[in-house]
């Protein structure tokens, strides 16, 4: 295995080592970044970047060293190399630009003095008409999954500029082509207000420069060269992998590099004309051009690189995907506030034609819900309050990147779209499909979710059972409606009796009715007060067994334990029970909402609501309007006992009819399953 | 009488270290026996404009006025100082007319393992092709020194237009002695700019500095600060305290640069001798100073200090013959050697130069 170093600490050296690591370990080279080289404040984005190259390796199982960099090496850095050497002195290579032979020589003693023996240096190649690099320049190869359209990308539009805004607009219309955008600095923000969602516009950082080659047919390069390493290695890769490169800016900046780029003009119509007569129907031929071109022969690797990737390391991974994840679905559902997700998730899974295909990666909370269902999960790391924000999200990456490398889609549910599931998706090249269920609320930001619903091939929408709650928020045109999705158990009722008697018998108590109180994970609002309220006002009623179904991860309150007839129960087999229930006292998340509804089971509704959630209120509003079930706000602890004295005492039955009497819509767990089938051959 | 030599000393004053100290004690040991003057040329190595302390406090003392930058310096000897200092030039930024010149090196041709120590061939052809003389010498500091110089030249099959001075151009070491201890402690330390150059790797400064030690002090280990280190070391950032009264506080000098970077001559190791401390350094710089000083591998160091912690006569004789040895380096032996090599007799010296009048390195 090979180590790579920047001997800098700036932010752009950083980024510079990333992307070089990624574009080296692209072609093939085991190459790594120990811990020992990295700061500790990195930007965000760039530990996404790094953390699937990070090792803590021992320096004795280290074959030799890259040192990368603009000029010579900081005092920090030559320390960071002691550091990381422990003093092994390991056959290491520079590579920098250097102004003179001094300070070539500068460099060379620098580096000797952490190292313990004098480097290789070699002097980075200049590309005329590029700027001056911090590392070599290389294209990677990358896997481009045929689109179904020609995908042009704008590379560093400015929305300032005359004529940008009317060019992407004029592409963006167009059927035939799949547009997107690749901004830098506030540009994205800019485009984002003046071209709302009809473009996917991106930042360059956002992803490496090798993802998004992998999504680029024909570059529409807007800005001048520059001196970012990150920009010029997504040229080198689109270069490298037949991309055809348009240089539409004003002073051709591009065309000066040798041949391999085709000079156009950033004007709307115009452009869209010469893309479909000139470019388009002769394709194959620019990008077999470019692989013969003068620019092609300039994006080689150095030949240290090249000879480093004959020596494969059995520490790193094979770059080629991996084989026994073929086919594989990878369904990924976040935790939420309780198992609403997950258990969608293994709904649909169920219905896939060959479910065998569903693997799942899912936090701890889940993995038993999961594994219940039949199928397999990788655990993920949920966040801890003793970590940085992004700290579990950065294992996550790291374990749902191996995961997915070489599967065949990755299934998303849940409400926020974490970047692990974007560099994933992307990094991979997967179609990716997003189970979004609506009921956003009005309030709520939805930014990012709006911004990262690019990275889907399909949005599938689980709708509501009433119609007035269906409004999908924020719009796709990818979007596919579906009916709810749920476990639908109508035990009939001698199932229901006998399973109540069997309830009895487990918590050891002889009963005539059951109540099921289920109020949420307590998450997103304390709801000990109304437990105890229920479970008090119960204790008045001997005939009753309150069942208190709490979450795995729920705050408990010890005083639920001294009720006599309430029992406190942990279980993944809430839908059963729920199914057995004489009255369910229940938040109204979407699954709990729609079993109970669907299994024609009496239900007071306490609505669970916080700004992150979907609009619990209205569901159950919507419910209780249609007197299908009993609406109680959160405060209304009288009204509570009210209302399930009522219940108790004869309405249990007038809402089980009029449930049963309900015309509500199919339920779409092999609908979904199909429309994510479509995507994720 | 016999007539005083005229020499013109040529350096780019600015650079804060042991070289302008050593030009501004040469400049002292000759301002009054010959006719010297003092041209300071601005190379792209630094910035600003003032001289050194040392060099502008011993130009003012002898009345002697530094000429910026003159486009033609003419005299009949003409001492460059330093060639590397024009490491980073395109052209040397006068022009020189002399009957001898004499280029000092400063710094050594090649580093331990043979990389090449500076640009030397582009520094040396500048300086060629902008002097105009009847002899044109590169004159070594120092055995090591010498090696280096003659050994990059036999890399470079020759090199015409230069030949190599027999005596070395030493540093001129002017300290007061300090009489050693007969009870030496194992109480160790070094003092050095913080350069990475300057510093062996952790694993060998655990060697050298290692826990039984009585004291550790490590004067300019501002690299150190940042590493974790025995709290026995006492780490003091460089110019953090005055080197006579740090050298008081230590019995041995344990001075081993980094493996492949050495001392072209040492003057720090002249001051720790002259302050009556047994010096233990790598072999090759022991030489420069004589059999007082002990050359020896990172791993004896300890051993070596047991010996003559164990045998303090030993110690005394030891300091002794490398105070002795220093006399070498006075500014007389060095008036004599120059004059060899000028062919000019110096005149001596109505007195030695006090300590006071002795600039110090680490000024």
């Amino acid at each position: 295995m090979y180590l790579c170093e920047t001997g800098q600490e700036t932010d752009d050296a950083i980024d510079t080592l990333a992307i070089f690591v990624s574009q080296a370990r692209a072609l093939g080279v085991p190459i790594a970044v120990h811990r020992k080289s990295l700061p500790e404040k990195i930007d965000v984005g760039r530990r996404y970047d790094l953390a699937p190259f990070v090792t803590d390796i021992s320096p004795d199982q280290v074959e030799g060293l890259f040192v990368i960099g603009e000029g010579a090496t900081s005092d920090l850095g030559l320390r960071r190399i002691q550091r990381l050497t422990e003093g092994q002195p390991l056959p290491t290579t520079l590579f920098g630009t250097f102004e003179n032979e001094q300070c070539r020589l500068n460099a060379a003693a620098r580096l000797s003095y952490a190292l313990g023996r004098d480097p290789i240096v070699r002097e980075i190649a200049e590309i005329p008409g590029l700027k001056e690099m911090p590392a070599p320049l290389f294209g990677s190869p990358v896997i481009k999954q045929p689109g179904q359209k020609p995908r042009i990308s704008f590379i560093m539009p400015d929305p300032k500029q005359p004529g940008v805004i009317g060019a992407l607009r004029a592409l963006a219309t167009c059927r035939t082509l799949d547009v997107s955008v690749i901004a830098k600095g506030s540009s994205k923000s800019e485009l984002i207000k003046l071209l709302g969602g009809s473009i996917p516009i991106w930042h360059l950082s956002e992803l490496l420069p090798r993802s998004f080659a992998s999504r680029i047919d024909i570059a529409i390069l807007c800005d001048a060269p520059l001196r970012w390493y990150r920009l010029n290695a997504l040229f080198a890769n689109c270069v490298a992998n037949q991309t055809i490169m348009v240089d539409a800016t004003d002073q051709q900046s591009w065309s000066v590099l040798p041949d391999g780029i085709i000079p156009a003009s950033l004007d709307g119509h115009s452009l869209l004309v010469w893309l479909q007569q000139e470019i388009l129907p002769t394709r194959a031929d620019i990008a077999a051009a470019t692989a013969k071109s003068k620019l092609n022969a300039a994006m080689r690797p150095p030949v240290e690189l090249t000879q480093a990737a004959s020596k494969p390391s059995p520490l790193i991974g094979s770059t080629e995907q991996r084989r026994d994840n073929a086919g594989q679905l990878v369904f990924m559902p976040t935790n939420g506030v309780g198992l609403g997700h997950a258990k969608r998730c293994s709904l649909v899974a169920r219905e896939l034609e060959e479910p065998k295909r569903a693997v799942f990666a899912a936090f701890p909370s889940c993995l038993q819900m999961i594994n219940n269902s039949g199928f397999d999960a990788m655990p993920l790391v949920s966040k801890s309050e003793h970590r940085t924000t992004h700290a579990n999200d950065l294992v996550n990456h790291t374990r749902l990147n191996t995961l997915c490398d070489g599967a065949s889609g990755l299934v998303f549910d849940g409400g926020y779209v974490f970047d692990s599931i974007v560099r994933s998706a992307v990094d991979n090249n997967l179609p990716a499909v997003w189970i979004r269920r609506g009921l956003w609320q009005a309030a709520q930001n939805n930014s990012v979710a709006e911004d990262r619903q690019k990275i889907f091939r399909r949005i599938v929408v689980p709708a509501e059972a009433f119609d007035e709650l269906n409004h999908a928020a924020p719009h796709a045109e990818n979007a596919v409606e579906v009916g709810p999705i749920l476990q639908h158990l109508d035990l009939g009722p001698d199932a229901a009796n006998n399973l109540r008697k069997a309830v009895f018998a487990e918590v050891g108590q002889t009963r005539q009715r059951l109540v099921v109180t289920m109020l949420g994970g307590g998450v997103a609002a304390d709801r000990r007060a109304q437990i105890n309220t229920i479970c008090a006002h119960l204790g008045g009623r001997p005939d009753v067994l309150n069942l208190l179904v709490i979450w795995p991860t729920a705050i408990t309150d010890p005083a639920w334990f001294t009720h006599e007839n309430t029992a406190v129960v942990q279980t993944y087999h809430a839908s059963t029970l729920i199914a057995a229930a004489d009255l369910l006292v229940s938040a109204a998340g979407y699954n709990s909402f729609h079993e109970a509804l669907y299994g024609a089971v009496p239900t007071i509704f306490i609505p669970q609501m916080a700004s992150y959630m979907d609009d619990q209120r209205a569901r159950a509003r919507s419910a209780s309007e249609r007197e299908l079930s009993i609406l109680v706000e959160p405060w209304e602890t009288l009204k509570l006992g009210k209302a399930i004295d009522e219940c108790l005492e004869g309405r249990t039955n007038d809402l089980r009819q009029k449930l049963r009497s309900t015309n509500l819509p199919p339920t779409g767990n092999g609908a979904a399953a199909r429309a994510i089938e479509e995507v994720c051959r | 009488m016999a007539a005083r030599p005229s020499i013109t000393i040529v350096v780019d004053p600015r650079f804060r270290g042991g070289t302008s100290s050593a030009v501004a004690t040469e400049i002292g040991v000759l301002a009054t026996r010959a006719d010297l003057r003092v041209v300071a040329l601005s190379s792209r190595m630094f910035s600003g404009d003032e001289a050194h302390p040392a060099i502008q406090s011993i130009c003012e003392h002898h009345g002697i006025s530094i000429e910026w930058d003159p486009p033609i310096i003419s005299n009949s000897v003409v001492v460059i100082h330093n060639p590397s200092f024009i490491k980073f030039d395109d052209h040397f930024p006068a022009k020189i007319i002399a009957d001898q010149i004499f280029v000092v090196c400063h710094e050594n041709f090649l580093r331990p393992g043979g990389a090449e120590g500076f640009a030397v061939q582009h520094c040396l052809d500048q300086i060629r092709d902008a002097t105009l003389c009847r002899n044109r010498q590169l004159a070594p500091i120092s055995p090591w020194n010498r090696k280096t110089v003659t050994k990059w030249i036999e890399n470079h099959g020759g090199f015409s237009g230069w030949t190599i001075t027999e005596l070395d151009w030493t540093n001129i070491c002017a300290f007061d002695l300090v009489a050693p201890t007969s009870a030496p402690q194992d109480r160790r330390g070094r003092l050095s700019r913080p350069g990475p150059e300057k510093f062996p790797s952790m694993e060998i400064l655990h060697l050298l500095y290692p826990r039984t030690c009585d004291a550790v002090r490590i004067l300019g280990g501002d690299s150190l600060l940042a590493e974790k280190t025995p709290d026995a070391w006492d780490l003091i950032p460089f110019g953090g305290e005055d080197v006579d009264a740090f050298l008081a506080t230590i019995d041995f000098f344990v001075y081993f640069t980094n493996p492949l970077w050495r001392e072209s001559f040492g003057r720090v190791i002249g001051e720790a001798i002259a302050a009556g401390k047994l010096v233990v350094t790598d072999p090759e710089t022991a030489t420069i100073f004589g059999p007082g000083v002990i050359g020896t591998t990172p791993d004896q160091v300890s051993a070596v200090i047991a010996e003559h912690i164990d045998n303090p006569d030993l110690y005394v004789e030891r300091v002794r013959t490398a105070q002795s040895d220093l006399a070498r380096f006075a500014p007389e032996a060095f008036a004599e050697r120059l004059a060899k090599m000028i062919g000019t007799p110096i005149p001596p010296l109505k007195r030695a130069p006090t300590k006071k009048e002795e600039l110090d390195v680490f000024v």
